[in-house]
């Protein structure tokens, strides 16, 4: 059940960046009774990967991109209790947790990321910059990511990437979760050296090498 | 002298002055150290304790550009190499956020260490058109909770030039500046003359973190030169427009030149810009382009218009060798920014990628550049000598002034002589082996490592740099 139109005219709200016709779409969907999952599938996810496709062949920026991804989000905070009662599954690659570690308050490219990976089939948590590592081993417990990524600027940074991942060795998680690092300090060396699953250069490269993490590629 | 060419009107430079109050007063900036917010507070600021967030009135603010000195003197460990860094003068320098080099020899790029700072730093000080030093790289072989220390150590031992480096929070302050009173003699005489600057960023947008806040504290109480710089993103951290990115910058750079003069009114501070756009197709910062020359000559007009020292950018690539690329998007900065007077003109030597990964050839060749352009400052000399109506008529209609002293008296003043650029003949050329200007550029690197000695510090002072290290080692573990 759910009429074709409005997913068009979700899908065109996301298309449009325009967040207000999105959640009022959303309101009426709920209203008749459309699934949660349905609204975020058949409408909305539609519209992000459309700007995905286009951002891919050249046609459309990385603003537009994050323009449509916050659109998705919006829709997603609203929808949160409806997802958890609907009988549905997402068509999810993986869920990540991102975040920029402690003491550093760099952001943008995070935020980059962030974007790009929900395009990209993945549902993300940020969970913000400057993020004590109790807190990223506490959220690895609570949500279950498949994928963690962490963020560090600073060359005087990114030694909180090795202390995450011997937290989570010592709270029996580093199993449990892919670890990814990033940023503009990070090397491919350090990376080896602290022993994460991956690191990537860019936001894109990440995006591809998450997909493999979770084997979907 | 710069200050020739421009891209800002005065109406336009003004109109960025009236946004950049607005921002302050209207919007205000995010300081997390709770020193600073009192201080703003107690100083007429609108100050929310909360948020953290202090906006900040126009007379304040006018205050605050008062107070900071108009000119500041940088000096090296040879007092020749003394800097006068004011109005419309131009100096050029290196970079200093690299943690890759270009390996010499392989051509491989590979992890930057501490023994490449020793020669990049040697280096500089040889190459003539170099005025100041930056490390290029941050060593990352060594501790990098202390790599502040390390980079100071090499720079007091390494080079005879004006130096500006890193400082660690509160402690990485103290011990770079007790590391350098050493060397001066006294901390009296380091203030008097200063052989460091610091560098620190701010967090775009409007943010100004604790521990760079901190660190600005201790350097502004012993009156220590600091270049506050802005590194925002257009269209990331700051607005995509350009005169967007110059107000944010602005609005950024001129509080914390505010909180340094609270802090102690009269120290010496540098603007610091070093903004450059995004590349919306991946993310990435994109820095060899036109824009981040424009916005270069647009900061330079802004400073000039508050009277304050600026530390500015050009001569950056994007280019991952020292290839044509490279030296076209190097040389169209070099030469608008250093015509646009931008006083210390950073990364203009020895960066590739963006700003990770040093080259000691490209340092060669960026000399090169800089020499050109500061000829191309030098303009042309109009006088009734240069004008030469004398020497004319002496020579006449199809003489020759070969052989004139005019000639003589005035060549070498009149025209640069290059050193690496090679003006020969075909045949010349090819005699001398056919080298391209990487294999002369690699050639000069090799010969200046190996003659240019720097003089040694004394054992004594030496030993208690080490110890500074051995102590901050010890306290890091």
């Amino acid at each position: 059940m759910g009429s074709p139109k409005i997913f068009d005219e979700m899908t065109q709200s996301v298309e449009e960046f325009d967040i207000d016709r999105a959640l009022k779409l959303t309101e009426i969907a709920l209203r008749v009774g459309i699934d949660a999952i349905d609204i975020l599938e058949k409408g909305f996810s539609r519209g992000l990967k459309q700007i995905g496709n286009k951002f891919g062949r050249g046609e459309a920026f990385l603003t537009e991109l994050v323009a449509a991804a916050n659109v998705m989000e919006s829709v997603s905070e609203r929808l949160s209790d409806e997802i958890i009662k609907s009988k549905k599954e997402r068509e999810l690659l993986g869920r990540v947790l991102i975040g920029t570690v402690a003491g550093d308050v760099h952001s943008i490219g995070k935020n980059i990321l962030k974007a790009m990976l929900e395009v990209g089939g993945f549902e993300v948590f940020d969970i913000g910059v400057d993020v004590p590592t109790s807190t990223f081993v506490e959220k690895v417990r609570e949500l279950k990511p498949e994928i963690l990524g962490l963020s560090a600027l600073m060359s005087t940074t990114i030694t909180e990437q090795r202390e995450v991942l011997e937290a989570l060795k010592r709270a029996g998680l580093r199993d449990a979760v892919k670890v990814m690092v990033g940023g503009a300090a990070v090397t491919e060396k350090w990376s080896k050296e602290i022993e994460a699953d991956a690191y990537a250069e860019n936001a894109s490269d990440a995006v591809k090498i998450a997909q493999m993490l979770v084997g979907k590629r | 002298m710069g200050g020739k060419f421009k891209v800002l009107s005065s109406d336009q430079i003004y109109e960025i002055h009236a946004a950049t109050l607005e921002v302050l007063e209207k919007t205000g900036i995010l300081v997390k150290e709770p020193r600073a917010l009192k201080l703003l507070d107690e100083n007429g600021a609108d100050v929310d304790y909360k948020t953290k967030r202090a906006q900040i009135p126009s007379y304040m603010l006018n205050e605050g550009i008062a107070k900071a000195p108009k000119t500041i003197r940088l000096c090296g460990r040879d007092t020749k190499n003394t800097l006068r860094v004011e109005g419309k003068r131009s100096y050029f320098g290196l970079g200093g956020s690299g943690i890759y080099m270009l390996d010499l020899d392989s051509g491989e790029r590979r992890i930057a260490t501490k023994r490449d700072l020793e020669e990049i730093t040697r280096l500089a000080d040889a190459l003539e058109n170099i005025d100041f030093l930056m490390g290029l790289i941050i060593p990352q072989d060594v501790n990098q909770k202390i790599w502040d220390r390390h980079s100071a150590q090499v720079k007091l031992h390494s080079t005879m030039k004006h130096s500006f480096t890193g400082a660690l929070g509160e402690e990485g302050a103290r011990d770079v500046l007790k590391m350098a009173s050493l060397v001066a003699g006294g901390e009296k005489e380091l203030e008097e003359n200063p052989l460091f600057s610091f560098i620190l960023c701010t967090v775009s947008p409007l943010t100004h973190d604790s521990r760079n806040t901190e660190t600005a504290i201790e350097l502004a109480k012993h009156k220590a030169p600091i270049i506050f710089a802005c590194e925002s993103i257009c269209g990331g951290t700051a607005p995509v427009t350009l005169a967007g990115t110059l107000v944010l910058q602005n609005a950024e750079v001129l509080s914390a030149i505010l909180i340094a003069q609270l802090v102690n009114p009269g120290t010496p501070v540098i603007y610091g810009a070093v903004s450059s756009p995004m590349d919306m197709r991946n993310g990435s910062i994109v820095l060899g382009v036109p824009e981040v020359a424009l916005l270069g000559v647009g900061v330079s007009q802004l400073a000039q218009y508050y009277g304050i020292p600026l530390y500015s950018m050009a001569g950056i690539t994007d280019s991952k060798i020292p290839d044509p690329q490279a030296a076209y998007e190097k040389a169209l900065q070099q030469v608008l920014v250093g015509l646009a007077g931008g006083n210390l003109i950073h990364n203009a030597a020895g960066m590739l990628d963006k700003m990770i990964t040093g080259s000691l050839e490209q340092m060669v060749i960026d000399n090169e550049i800089i020499g050109m352009v500061k000829r191309i400052m030098r303009g042309i000399e109009v006088n009734s000598e240069t004008l030469a109506t004398d020497v004319i008529n002496k020579v006449g209609p199809a003489g020759n002034f070969l052989g004139e002293k005019h000639t003589r008296t005035h060549y070498l003043n009149e025209h640069d002589l290059s050193k690496l650029s090679d003006r020969n003949t075909r045949e010349a050329w090819e005699k001398a082996g056919s080298k391209d200007i990487i294999q002369r550029a690699k050639e000069t690197v090799k010969q200046k490592l190996r003659d240019h000695q720097i003089e040694p510090l004394e054992t004594s002072i030496a030993k208690e740099l080490e110890e500074i290290i051995r102590v901050a080692e010890k306290r890091s573990a």
